[in-house]
């Protein structure tokens, strides 16, 4: 018999109840507008995990979710990746918690990884290589942040972007003579670790209780427990790394860019996208952007993209998609996907 | 690119008003010369000038003149 391919099967995603506005932003900070807030990010709101709220309770209820919609059952995954930055604990694995919540199968391999932007991508890349070497079947990749808990309330430059969400996709063994998955290429580059990190709260630098507040030249407030985030050297990071990383994937897999039928590229923030599409010379209806309802949710952008396509009818059967995550690390990664 | 077009997007940059904005500007003084306005004058470069801008340099820039030098922008 030969060995299974694997296929993207379900999405599932879960926003928390509570949500941040650009109202509210803006008459918490004043300078700029509601509007200008949405012109300048693509985002009307984000939704905020509340106080008790972690990211084992949101990969929960995405999960749920899937299994509602009679995707699979839970005694049926045997393969569980999470993806986050924001644990419920240092250990154990938020992956383990979710096992036991879910009901899912003491023989399932469950394990975190620990990867931002990216982190989609590398995790389709793990479920293929479960999949097509006969280790698992079934995968649910859950990828899940609670960013808002690393930001400070003073931080303008990152609470207007930064939204909490949970995303479960189920990758699952299919017989077929065709790739639906792939190829894949990834990057890292960790000289850019500085620009995008919450310095305090590990080992290296333990939380600082009592932390000074410093505030920057754009007058956003931080402590060294909080993220930080230098946007004009992630923007240049971007700039240099994604339409390489197009390139290689191409040469890849033999395509050309009329091949792509869509370019699902992470969300990070509008004015970066709109920048990218033109520079990619990428037409409007090839690259969405729908990120006005949730923000930039981390690892979370590309399924809930997928999701949201999917549901409007613009994701069609056979299509030829490409993934592009990128971010903090640095790592970047991208992939093809046959829907 | 000329001055007064390199003027022109400064002014968009940080929403200022036509004719508002000289070379001897200060950026502070700027209605909004913050982390946005940066990562846009970085694109402005890219675009524009196939320029990449090394965003340390740039944030210790002072005035516009100064954002000219960075872009090396001979204005006519």
């Amino acid at each position: 018999m030969k060995r299974p391919k694997a296929a993207l099967h379900a999405i599932s995603y879960h926003l928390p109840e509570r949500v941040l506005t650009n109202e509210e932003l803006a008459s918490e900070y004043g300078g700029w507008s509601p509007d200008k807030i949405e012109a300048k990010t693509g985002i009307r709101k984000r939704h905020i995990a509340g106080p008790g709220e972690c990211v084992s309770d949101m990969a929960i209820s995405a999960a749920k979710e899937l299994f509602a919609t009679g995707a699979c059952k839970p005694g049926e995954i045997d393969g569980l990746l999470l993806c986050t930055q924001s644990p419920d604990h240092f250990l154990p694995s938020t992956a383990c918690l979710v096992q036991e919540r879910l009901g899912l199968p003491t023989t399932c391999a469950a394990l975190d990884f620990n990867l931002g932007c990216s982190g989609f991508v590398y995790g389709l890349g793990m479920s293929k290589g479960l999949i097509e070497t006969g280790q698992a079947r079934k995968v649910l990749l859950i990828t899940a942040e609670t960013y808002s808990k690393h930001i400070h309330p003073g931080d303008k430059s990152v609470r207007t972007i930064f939204g909490d969400a949970a995303a479960v996709t189920l990758v699952q063994a299919v017989q077929s003579e065709d790739e639906s998955i792939g190829p894949f290429v990834y990057g890292t580059d960790g000289r850019g670790a500085k620009n995008l990190i919450v310095p305090a709260g590990g080992f290296r630098q333990p939380f600082v209780v009592n932390a000074e507040t410093t505030e920057d030249g754009s007058g956003n407030k931080r402590t060294i427990n909080n993220l930080y985030m230098n946007g004009p050297e992630i923007f240049n990071f971007t700039l240099s790394v994604v339409p390489e990383t197009v390139s290689r994937l191409l040469a890849m897999a033999g395509k050309r860019m009329e091949d792509i039928d869509l370019f699902v590229v992470h969300q990070a923030n509008q004015f970066m996208l709109e920048h990218l599409k033109r520079k990619l010379k990428v037409p409007d209806e090839k690259m969405p952007i729908l990120m006005a309802h949730c923000g930039n949710t981390v690892s979370s952008t590309i399924p809930i993209l997928l999701k949201d396509l999917e549901t409007t009818g613009r994701l069609r059967k056979g299509q030829c998609i490409m993934l592009l995550g990128f971010g903090v690390g640095y790592s970047w990664a991208g992939s093809l996907v046959r829907w | 690119m000329k001055k007064e077009e390199f003027l022109r997007e400064i002014e968009e940059i940080v929403g200022a008003k036509h004719g508002t904005v000289s070379m001897e500007s200060n950026l502070q003084d700027l209605p909004q010369w913050d982390s946005m306005a940066y990562i846009t004058f970085i694109a402005l470069a890219d675009s524009k000038l196939n320029l990449s801008v090394d965003a340390n340099r740039l944030a210790s820039c002072k005035t516009v003149r100064d954002l000219a030098a960075l872009a090396d922008i001979s204005l006519d």
